[in-house]
């Protein structure tokens, strides 16, 4: 099975941090650490934001959803962005697959997030009374994770893929919790399948046929 | 050839051979020449038996006789019919004895003669058992028989050939049958006339009244029995082609029947017979129009072949494409793993950079400032959190040139993969579609085959030719013939020759019989008598007292003495004139049973009596109840008497 090696792990989460994290709100309660942008709430909402980022047959399967069942700000551009998606060789090329865990995909983040984390460019904060009894882990992007992510996406164009892949990974996902986003992943019947502890398998070619159905469809709706 | 089959030619315009065939074919006998006549003579009859009922007794009868007249007289219902139905039982062979006197009857003993020949007839009867012997000749031949049947046929064999009688064919018509159709297309059957109906010419009873000879008028019999009498020539050829043109044309009309019916059993038609075999014909014409079945099996075989031979071709075509297809799958799948490592290579490479180029300030693990642990003071090459010394090689890029290199090759390989294998499956369909072409045309040449084979319509056509012939003769039979067939016409000449014939022979010795039964009648009594005609077909006309009468007319006194006058006549003229057959025996019963005055009856017999002096050869034996008369004019030898009440046995 293929695996990326650390740094693109960190730059994958780095990117995921900055395009789909929220953006972080006034300290209330002590917990924001210093210099905090965006925070990403919840391992599971990551591990599922991470998927649809390194799966893109499941990402563009969702944005066939949306657009089938409306919810599509733009269908157009979710079209447009499905078929950029599945275009030749791509879905394969960029695809890191994950393992069906307890809760769905996961996969260990600790070494790409101790990378970013000792460079000072993330926080992590346990969300509970740790070490024992920890609720929920919350993920920040510090002021200088924000501008190295600026500054691959100026200066590396062989990382700018993650960048903008990120951001479709946020319009599809939204603001969602990690729980509701995966019960939308868990409805993908391959998903659902895979064993635990086995690779989760691509979709590629159904999602290319029902993307030229759709498209079939609406062009001849629009003519 | 004779006179007569030529005249029967002539009348047809036929060939003498021809003619003479048919009539041979049809046994169409020429009579112009009689046989000689024989004469029957009874010398000796005796009879014994045991009498039952209301006179008991034995019997032991006999009576020795000679030619001329005898008689036998007794009251009536005494037995003296009874002798003479004995005697002629004897001859005959039939049973007409009444049923006491059969009875009674043990054994009979007849003594006669045919000419100088002698024969005897000796009868047994035990209860309804009949055993006896006739026995031929001086040397004694003797023919045994048992049963009734059998001495009918024993003495019908010995007197028709004795007597050199023929028998005689007639035809009867089916009365039943004509009854509800018209007569003329009544059946008939052939009818023979031989011993037993001859013998009736040797027997005159008072009881039958209509007929002049012979028991009853019907079926040709007086014919026969005048015939016997005065054998008239070419009545019997005459008989003979009349029963055969009756059979030939009861046989056309029995077969036109038939094929009428059969034509109305069968369904078809002649004309739907005609439309089936035209329809035949054509299918033939078109079967030998078709391609042959040679040449047929031949475009399969060469459309099949083609076909397997395409087949095959594209067998090897799709597993080119298999092939090619693997190896464009092969080849992708490499240039996708080697893309996917450039790219992990490269990011890595890249992202390295930058994180290289980044200074770490804490732990990752316990979050310590980096300025507070131990490799701090280690210069700005080192780790700081491990310590570890710098890389000293820079980043190598060769790994990730190679792998670029490879991809692009990788991906130019690719691309004419996808090609051959686009080619591959565009001769795929190309070869598809040929077979498909071809499995048409082996379809197509299949469907062409012809689907009967000339051999089969050639053979429904003769079936049906040979089904309208026979449908065309049973028209032909069933249709009414337009001319005579040359056996009908022979026969029907024949016929006409003969009656022509017979009629001229007959008209002269006719004209004699007549004279002389007119003057015997007289003699006998009838004395207002003016003229008697008798006819061919032996009717007799009477006229008396200047008014004609026929003789089932008269009364019946003057029956009995014109069938006595007509018997003698009979006799005498063809005694005189050489073609008289009668064998000369004669039984006359009760000759006087109808007169009332005496004298008329010693007229009779007196008249009898001078005729017998008269004609040498004829033996006449009567019986009578008027004994005095008997006794008076028969003289004591010629004479067998029974006293009053008394039986004559």
């Amino acid at each position: 099975m293929r695996r990326a090696s650390r740094v693109q792990d960190a730059v994958r989460l780095l990117f995921v941090l900055d395009r789909c994290g929220a953006q972080c709100g006034p300290d209330t309660n002590g917990r924001v650490p210093q210099g905090s942008v965006a925070v990403v709430q919840g391992q599971k909402r990551l591990q599922a934001l991470d998927f649809w980022l390194r799966n893109p047959d499941y990402l563009a399967d969702e944005l066939l959803n949306q657009v089938e069942n409306g919810t599509a700000p733009d269908a157009d551009w979710s079209l447009t962005k499905a078929r950029a998606l599945l275009e030749g060789d791509e879905p394969d090329i960029s695809r890191y697959p994950m393992l069906r865990w307890r809760f769905g995909a996961w996969e260990a983040l600790d070494d790409a997030l101790a990378l970013l984390f000792s460079h000072g460019l993330t926080a992590v904060e346990a969300v509970g009374e740790p070490p024992a009894k920890v609720e929920r882990w919350d993920y920040y992007l510090l002021a200088a994770g924000r501008d190295l992510a600026a500054e691959l996406r100026a200066d590396a164009p062989d990382l700018a893929w993650y960048d903008e892949r990120a951001a479709i990974v946020l319009a599809v996902a939204g603001q969602r919790s990690g729980t509701q986003l995966k019960e939308l992943q868990y409805q993908q019947a391959e998903y659902e399948r895979t064993v635990w502890k086995a690779s989760i398998s691509g979709i590629t070619e159904r999602v290319r046929e029902r993307l030229e159905r759709i498209s079939g469809q609406r062009t001849g709706s629009d003519a | 050839m004779s006179d007569f089959v030529q005249a029967v030619a002539r009348r047809v315009g036929a060939e003498g051979e021809q003619a003479g065939e048919v009539l041979a074919r049809h046994g169409v006998r020429e009579s112009s020449i009689l046989p000689r006549p024989h004469r029957l003579l009874v010398k000796r009859i005796a009879f014994t038996g045991e009498k039952a009922g209301k006179s008991t007794g034995p019997v032991d009868f006999s009576w020795d006789l000679d030619a001329g007249l005898w008689c036998v007289t007794a009251d009536n219902l005494r037995g003296k019919s009874s002798i003479l139905e004995i005697i002629w039982w004897c001859l005959r062979g039939s049973n007409d004895l009444q049923a006491d006197v059969r009875h009674w009857i043990h054994h009979v003993h007849l003594n006669a003669q045919i000419d100088d020949e002698p024969f005897t007839v000796n009868v047994d009867t035990t209860g309804d058992q009949l055993a006896g012997s006739l026995t031929i000749g001086a040397q004694e031949y003797v023919t045994p028989f048992a049963g009734e049947a059998e001495f009918a046929s024993v003495m019908g064999a010995f007197m028709m050939d004795r007597l050199g009688l023929e028998f005689l064919r007639g035809w009867r018509k089916d009365r039943t049958a004509s009854a509800a159709g018209d007569e003329q297309d009544a059946d008939g059957q052939v009818i023979v006339t031989s011993w037993p109906a001859f013998s009736h010419a040797l027997l005159a009873r008072n009881r039958e009244g209509d007929a002049l000879l012979g028991e009853t008028a019907q079926g040709g019999t007086m014919i026969s029995l005048l015939q016997m009498f005065v054998g008239l020539p070419w009545t019997t050829t005459r008989r003979d082609a009349k029963a055969a043109l009756d059979l030939l044309q009861q046989s056309v009309k029995g077969q036109r029947r038939r094929a009428q019916q059969d034509l109305q059993a069968r369904g078809t038609s002649l004309q739907q017979l005609e439309d089936q075999l035209a329809r035949a014909r054509e299918a033939a014409a078109q079967t030998d129009a078709a391609p042959s079945l040679e040449a047929a099996a031949a475009a399969i075989e060469q459309a099949g072949a083609h076909l397997a031979e395409l087949t095959a071709r594209h067998t090897d075509l799709v597993q080119q494409m298999q092939q090619t297809r693997q190896a464009e799958d092969e080849l992708h799948e490499t240039l996708v793993l080697d893309q996917a490592r450039l790219r992990d290579l490269r990011e890595t490479a890249v992202a390295q950079r930058f994180f290289g180029a980044l200074k770490p300030t804490c732990c990752p693990r316990c979050s310590t400032a980096l300025d507070q642990i131990p490799h701090s003071g280690l210069d700005e090459h080192h780790c700081r959190i491990c310590g570890s010394a710098p890389t000293e090689a820079p980043v190598d890029t060769a790994a990730t040139d190679d792998l670029a290199a490879s991809v692009d090759t990788l991906g130019q390989a690719h691309q004419q993969a996808k090609k051959a294998a686009r080619q591959a499956a565009n001769a795929v369909t190309v070869s598809e579609a040929a077979m498909t072409q071809a499995h048409t045309a082996l379809t197509a040449a299949q469907a062409a085959m012809p689907r009967e084979s000339a051999l089969r319509a050639h053979l429904e056509v003769a079936r049906l030719e040979g089904a309208l012939t026979e449908r065309q003769a049973a028209e032909r039979h069933a249709q009414q013939p337009q001319t005579q067939s040359m056996e009908e016409a022979v026969l029907d000449a024949a016929h006409k020759e003969a009656n022509k014939r017979a009629t001229a022979a007959s008209e002269a010795l006719l004209g004699k019989v007549s004279t002389e039964i007119c003057r015997l009648a007289i003699r006998l009594g009838m004395t207002e008598l003016q003229a008697v005609k008798l006819q061919g077909n032996g009717t007799l006309s009477v006229t008396k007292g200047d008014s004609k009468t026929t003789f089932t007319a008269v009364t019946p006194g003057e029956h009995v003495r014109l069938r006595i006058a007509t018997l003698l006549a009979l006799l005498r003229v063809g005694k005189e004139t050489g073609v008289g057959r009668h064998p000369g025996l004669l039984l006359l019963d009760s000759a006087g049973a109808q007169e009332t005055v005496d004298v008329d009856l010693a007229e009779v017999l007196s008249e009898l009596k001078v005729i017998c002096a008269e004609t040498p050869d004829l033996q006449l034996i009567t019986a009578t109840a008027k004994r005095d008369v008997a006794t008076t004019i028969i003289s004591a030898d010629n004479l067998k008497a029974a006293g009053p009440r008394d039986y004559i046995w």
